[in-house]
């Protein structure tokens, strides 16, 4: 399912939370509107941590991260890096990042298996991403953006991308990603998809102003119809079971 | 002969666009260029909803970052993609050695060009949004030869073929109505008007409106002006309220009053209109936003959406009835317009000739001289043409106009160097020389003479005097200055001795009836006298009143 919510009147709501299929962070000092939006979606699946990163609020533009890991920038205080220890399962690596561009959420996008990073990202950060998140990394633009991060939205079920990004590029992406690839907008007309919604493999959340056009685009894309956390194991023991008998 | 050019004739009465000849109907075929092929892309909102993903394809083949194929994904992990990324997002442009689109050998160099220069073509043709719909017509012949019918599209249907609804639908609503109304500057005119035009109407000399425009059927007119304009300022009273000063003079109260009236009254009319108004099939309307809004809001019959208004595609001038038939008139009649594509031909021809004359007044300045002169070779001109519009410079040569307007270098520089043709007479039979500014212009005739000697023309038939060399003409000024000089010395002379003279007088003057004379007198006297005295002089003075 996909729900509206809305950030202190921002509907921001990539910058302000940070979703993947294993944990949630939100950031400090929402309103109680805004941790129930995502609350009631995710129920007692995963983890939620309410954190700062680097003392910012925006910490869905300032990391990185899929099931397997966390990225953060480098400024991150060691009192948040604890905090954010103490609260996430263990066998989730979380790692600080050396990196020029410390807003990892705007140069990284990544699901459990690929990342598209900014063509400007170090050597060493490409290597970090692959190792702790386990992905292939590619360098790339889309639609000649280089924030990544900002302009696409992605889900181990699909992407959604710049709504200017042309047909070849949207080709070239979905065969790098290997999920379907969407070219469209959110909250109402928003061309930072990225920043603009957070979504996994069940859940997505979008700003208050995204129209029911865009939530049915989004809806389709990351097939959120009839997903629920169950329902993805069980398609996966499915698939498993045909696979190995 | 006279058959000819009969057939050619086109009456501009029978291009009525409600009542046209059947002849030229039927002669029409749509006119299709460019111009009209560009279509504005449309928004559609059903577009937004269709969902159709991009789906991953087995294996990627092709590099568009790269321009190159490849073989599966490794390659966008490979130092030569990142730095073909990188690159392309530095410079924008493709670095693959493949493509030589940017790089254009020596030899190519020309062909390139001129296909640059047919882009732009098409684009400014492109560019350039007729109001019009343009036709064909196998009766625009001889003197029309090329030329094309236009008729004012807000007339059609956008639907509906333009030739197949002149020949139906607009020629059936002959019996219908339509609406105009002008609001600016205070000005306020109406009508309603009739499709059907005054036949009989004969043309009226005392009239300035044109033979269409008397034929104008109007059924109801009105026109009425306000005060409601800053005379010199420009703008309305109530812009200028709106700016935020102000005014509170009795000139800004009485606009403000007759703003509000004329709006009272123009809604008014419109209200006594309203059953007329409703079987109109068209309603132009000329006014600004503002004042449109006194016409078309939610109140009065004329509702914001209604598709039968349209805004007048042309200028108008101030709001008046006559103006009212000048414009119906104007947008009812097919016009004989020449095919833009040709006009576009012939404006670039004299865009190329205007800036030759442009080069010519730039080079005033020495310094521009040789810019001037390779201009010309560059551009292979005959140096010796007339200069275009001929109407305009009546035969003029680039020689005579440099000599006309006093250039001397440039005069020099057109004899020697460009080796114009100092016979060569415009539309009057002059030459250059003929039409010198000046003496020193027709120094440099001369010196060019010396110069280039007797043999290279007939310096005779250029009318050019004798040749002179450098040192003589230098001579030769200096004399003419020296002579000048004595000459205005001479005046000064006079001027000063006649000045001199007047002071003299005013001088006498003074001392015959001036004040100052008086005051000098009472010097040295005590009060008592100088009271006395005072007296005295006012008594005369009252003596000399009592006389009169």
């Amino acid at each position: 399912m996909a729900t509206r919510t809305q950030f202190e009147n921002s509907n921001e709501i990539g910058v302000f939370s940070k979703l993947t299929n294993s944990y949630c962070l939100v950031t400090l000092g929402a309103s109680e509107n805004f941790y129930s939006a995502f609350e009631q979606e995710l129920g007692d699946s995963i983890p939620m941590a309410h954190t700062t990163i680097a003392g910012t609020r925006i910490i869905g533009r300032m990391t990185a991260g899929n099931r397997r890991g966390l990225l953060v920038p480098t400024q991150t205080t060691d009192q948040e890096l604890q905090h954010l220890r103490n609260t996430l399962p263990d066998e989730i690596r979380i790692q600080r990042v050396e990196e020029r561009l410390s807003a990892l959420g705007n140069v990284v996008c990544c699901n459990d298996y690929v990342a598209l990073v900014h063509p400007d990202v170090d050597r060493e950060t490409e290597e970090i991403i692959s190792d702790v998140l386990g992905v292939e990394v590619f360098r790339t633009t889309i639609s000649g953006n280089v924030l990544v991060g900002s302009y696409c939205s992605l889900s181990n079920q699909g992407a959604l991308v710049h709504a200017q990004t042309s047909v070849q590029d949207q080709e070239e992406l979905s065969s790098l990603l290997q999920v379907p690839v969407v070219a469209g907008t959110v909250n109402r007309g928003s061309a930072v998809v990225g920043a603009g919604m957070v979504v996994n493999d069940y859940v997505a959340v979008t700003g208050l102003d995204t129209t029911a056009p865009e939530l049915s685009v989004i809806e389709s894309i990351f097939r959120l119809h009839d997903a629920h956390p169950d329902s993805i194991s069980k398609n996966l023991r499915d698939t498993l079971i045909e696979t190995y008998s | 002969m006279a058959d000819i050019s009969k057939a050619s004739y086109i009456k501009k009465d029978s291009l009525y666009i409600f009542d046209l000849n059947t002849k030229i109907v039927n002669s029409l075929r749509n006119y299709t260029t460019e111009v009209d092929a560009v279509e504005i892309p449309q928004y559609n909102s059903q577009d937004n909803v269709q969902f159709n993903p991009t789906k991953p394809k087995g294996s990627i083949n092709f590099c568009s970052t790269c321009n190159t194929e490849i073989e599966g994904r490794e390659h966008f992990k490979s130092d030569s993609h990142n730095q073909n990324l990188k690159r392309s997002l530095k410079f924008d442009a493709d670095t693959n050695d493949d493509s030589d689109a940017s790089i254009s050998g020596s030899d190519e160099g020309s062909d390139d060009e001129l296909e640059t220069i047919g882009e732009d073509d098409e684009i400014s043709i492109k560019a350039s949004q007729t109001p019009f719909h343009l036709f064909e017509s196998d009766m625009l012949t001889d003197v029309n030869e090329g030329k094309l019918f236009a008729g004012y599209k807000c007339l059609f249907n956008k639907d509906l073929d333009p030739v197949m609804q002149l020949k139906t639908n607009i020629p059936n609503s002959i019996d219908g109505k339509s609406a105009v109304f002008m609001i600016g500057g205070g000005h306020f005119a109406g009508c309603i008007v009739s499709h059907n035009r005054l036949k009989n109407q004969t043309y009226n000399k005392k009239s300035t409106l044109s033979l269409n425009a008397q034929q104008v059927n109007l059924l109801k007119q009105k026109s009425f002006h306000r005060y409601t304009t800053r005379r010199k300022q420009g703008g309305s009273q109530s812009a200028n309220d709106s700016s935020g000063s102000v005014a509170h003079s009795a000139g800004a109260s009485i606009r403000r009053y007759n703003e509000m009236a004329l709006e009272q009254e123009i809604k008014e009319l419109i209200k006594t209109w309203e059953p007329e108004l409703k079987d109109c099939e068209h309603i132009f309307i000329k006014a600004n936003v503002r004042n449109r809004k006194i016409l078309v809001n939610s109140d009065s019959c004329l509702k914001p959406k209604d598709p039968r208004l349209m805004t007048l595609p042309f200028n108008t001038r101030r709001p008046t009835s006559s103006e009212l038939k000048r414009s119906w008139a104007e947008l009812t009649y097919l016009k004989i317009i020449d095919d833009p594509k040709t006009d576009l031909k012939i404006q670039e021809e004299k865009e190329k000739k205007l800036k030759e004359i442009e080069m010519l007044k730039k080079s005033k300045v020495q310094s521009k001289i040789p810019a001037l002169v390779a201009y010309i070779k560059k551009h292979k001109y005959d140096i010796n043409q007339p200069l275009n519009p001929e109407v305009k410079y009546q035969g003029m040569t680039p020689l005579h106009y440099a000599s006309q307007s006093g250039q001397k270098q440039v005069v020099y520089a057109l004899l020697t160097t460009l080796k114009c043709d100092p016979t060569r007479q415009n539309v009057f039979g002059k030459t250059a020389w003929q039409l010198a500014k000046d003496e020193t212009i027709k120094h440099q005739f001369q010196l060019a003479r010396h110069k280039l000697g007797e043999s290279v023309t007939d310096w005779e038939m250029a009318k050019v005097g004798q040749a002179l060399s450098k040192e003589e003409i230098q001579e030769i000024e200096a004399k003419a200055n020296h002579e000048e000089h004595e000459i205005v010395e001479e005046v000064m002379q006079k001027e000063l001795e006649k000045l001199r003279l007047q002071k003299q007088e005013e001088r006498k003057n003074d001392k015959k009836i001036g004040g100052n004379a008086e005051l000098q007198t009472m010097e040295g006297m005590s009060e008592e006298q100088k009271r006395a005295y005072m007296r005295e002089v006012r008594a005369r003075a009252a003596e000399a009143r009592m006389k009169r």
